[in-house]
């Protein structure tokens, strides 16, 4: 990630500010009051602010969740959901793992386990319940449906080599 | 009763078209608070009461003080000092000279003259930051050092006050000098408990009533600046060092509750000061006056361009050019010494100088831009 400075603004909050790519100094000032300026200097003076933009509390999530989009799928997929007791949880095969080039049914019967792989989706293709002589590789990701201890074998076995 | 309710509503709604006009063309309304104030004081001059004046004075100024303590928290205030103690100084220097030696040259005692060095070098923190926020000029790499040169001066005020007024009240300036070393230690507590403790008190206060916290607070201020009085290290003083005191999420409901209560007590004290004044006074300060605005206003211009040292030459002017107005406190300082019955001028000449300095300084920041020294491509090539 690039290094944001932090400079203190007296009596009006804190600007973070950075330099983009393309020399523009990007950057938001945090108001005591919640307000939130997103800044925008040009490269060829970038002591003045070309661009401001006044947002209040609201607009600036709206802004952070419009931005953040590809961000924060990444995060739910290190998310665990929990439904009364059953676990749903994402695993995706990495190179090494042991459970590649392995049938659902394989990874499935090592040991006895409370979950199993109710679909996979292997690149832009997603499997709903596959067979058990279904042939698992790398990229795949597996969701797993069971009880969290369950879950968390077998997603030992997906990930473990 | 009914005729004095009609002239208050009269000069309050003269006041709300005067801070709608300035809203419109974008000034502060202080400089025609001033001259309503004056208009005031042509026509009831003689009918005000010093006594309800001073009292409302002193609200005024400790409400100002407090919200301004509000504004800086205790780290702001000690990472602004390190890192602007070069533009600090050379403020200092350079603009607190200029009063002293004009006061000198006009004749008036030593005290008088510190009186109007203290008037030339205070930029006005309220007029500027509004400013810097209307021309969208917050993120500018030049706002930092204009921010931190502004709060050197505030805090400067916690010394200069205590000294002025004690030297006012005939205390001469050792017994001066005495009730600011007071102040410094009471400002050293003050910072270090807001630093270590400051939670603290701020749970005390807090409440989910409005209500209660406007009243405690209210109530806390005034008592703080009672006990200022008392010692003599001057009631604003008091204020300002509360307001630091306090912290966390107390400051902000502090601050939008307070707000408009510091507005009509500032509005009122502006008004009340430019009314007890001699209008007679003011062609003959008008000359001294705009010297002393043009020489100040350059010397700030100076002191702008030194502190904003990181910044390209136009950033160093829009910083020297955005220093040039002064404003309420000045008119605070001044308040001080016309109440102590300083010389019959010394009103008039601060309110001249005020009115020029706050209109002028704010169309010379705003047009900065159009000063052209170098492109900044050309400079920028120039710097290895």
């Amino acid at each position: 990630m690039l290094p944001i400075r932090e400079t203190r603004l007296p009596g009006v909050g804190v600007r973070f500010d950075f330099t983009a790519k393309g020399g523009e100094r990007v950057g938001v000032i945090v108001h005591r009051s919640g307000r939130r300026d997103v800044i925008v200097c040009s490269p060829q003076d970038p002591d003045v602010c070309q661009e401001v933009m006044h947002l209040d509390e609201e607009e600036a999530l709206a802004l952070v969740e419009a931005m953040g989009v590809s961000h924060s799928t990444g995060e739910i997929a290190k998310l665990q959901l929990a439904l009364g007791g059953l676990s749903i949880d994402w695993v995706e095969i990495e190179s090494g793992s042991a459970a590649d080039a392995r049938t659902v049914y394989d990874v499935e019967h090592v040991e006895p386990i409370d979950a199993s792989i109710v679909a996979v989706v292997r690149g832009v293709d997603t499997i709903a319940s596959p067979p058990s002589s279904f042939v698992l590789e790398v990229g795949d990701t597996a969701i797993l449906v069971g009880t969290s201890e369950g879950a968390a074998t077998l997603t030992r076995l997906l990930t473990g080599g | 009763m009914a005729v004095v309710l009609l002239e208050l509503a009269a000069i309050v709604l003269v006041l709300a078209l005067l801070a709608r006009f300035a809203a419109q063309i974008g000034f502060s309304p202080i400089p025609f608070y001033l001259l309503a104030g004056l208009g005031v004081g042509a026509f009831y001059g003689s009918e005000i009461s010093r006594e309800a004046v001073q009292l409302e004075a002193d609200v005024a100024v400790a409400l100002l003080l407090f919200m301004l303590g509000l504004e800086y928290t205790g780290e702001e205030l000690a990472s602004s000092l390190r890192s602007g103690r070069l533009g600090g100084i050379v403020d200092f220097l350079f603009n607190f000279t200029p009063g002293v030696a004009a006061g000198l040259l006009f004749g008036w005692s030593v005290i008088e003259a510190i009186v109007l060095g203290g008037i030339t070098y205070i930029s006005s923190s309220g007029i500027i930051a509004k400013v810097l926020d209307d021309l969208n000029r917050l993120g500018n790499r030049e706002t930092p050092s204009i921010l931190s040169v502004l709060v050197t001066e505030d805090l400067a005020m916690a010394i200069y006050l205590p000294l002025v007024t004690v030297a006012l009240a005939g205390g001469g300036l050792i017994r001066g000098a005495l009730s600011a070393l007071v102040a410094i230690t009471a400002v050293g507590l003050a910072l270090w408990a807001a630093l270590r403790h400051g939670g603290h008190m701020s749970r005390l206060l807090t409440h989910t009533s409005n209500e209660v916290i406007l009243l405690s607070v209210l109530g806390l201020l005034l008592l703080v600046a009672a006990l200022g009085e008392l010692l003599q290290f001057s009631a604003a003083v008091g204020a300002f060092l509360l307001g630091i005191a306090l912290s966390g999420p107390l400051v902000e409901r502090a601050r939008t509750l307070l707000g408009p209560v510091r507005d009509i007590m500032a509005a009122a004290f502006f008004v009340l000061f430019a009314a007890q004044l001699e209008i007679g006074e003011i062609p003959d300060v008008l000359a001294p006056a705009l010297i002393l605005g043009a020489v100040t206003m350059l010397t700030k211009l100076a002191t702008g361009w030194v502190a904003a040292t990181s910044c390209a030459p136009p950033g160093r002017l829009r910083a020297g050019t955005a220093l040039m107005a002064r404003g309420e406190f000045s008119v605070v300082i001044a308040d001080l010494a016309v109440i102590a019955g300083a010389t019959p001028r010394l009103g008039p000449l601060a309110v001249t100088y005020v009115l020029i300095t706050a209109l002028f300084g704010p169309l010379a920041t705003r047009y900065a831009g159009l000063i052209k020294l170098k492109k900044p491509s050309e400079w920028r090539q120039s710097v290895p």
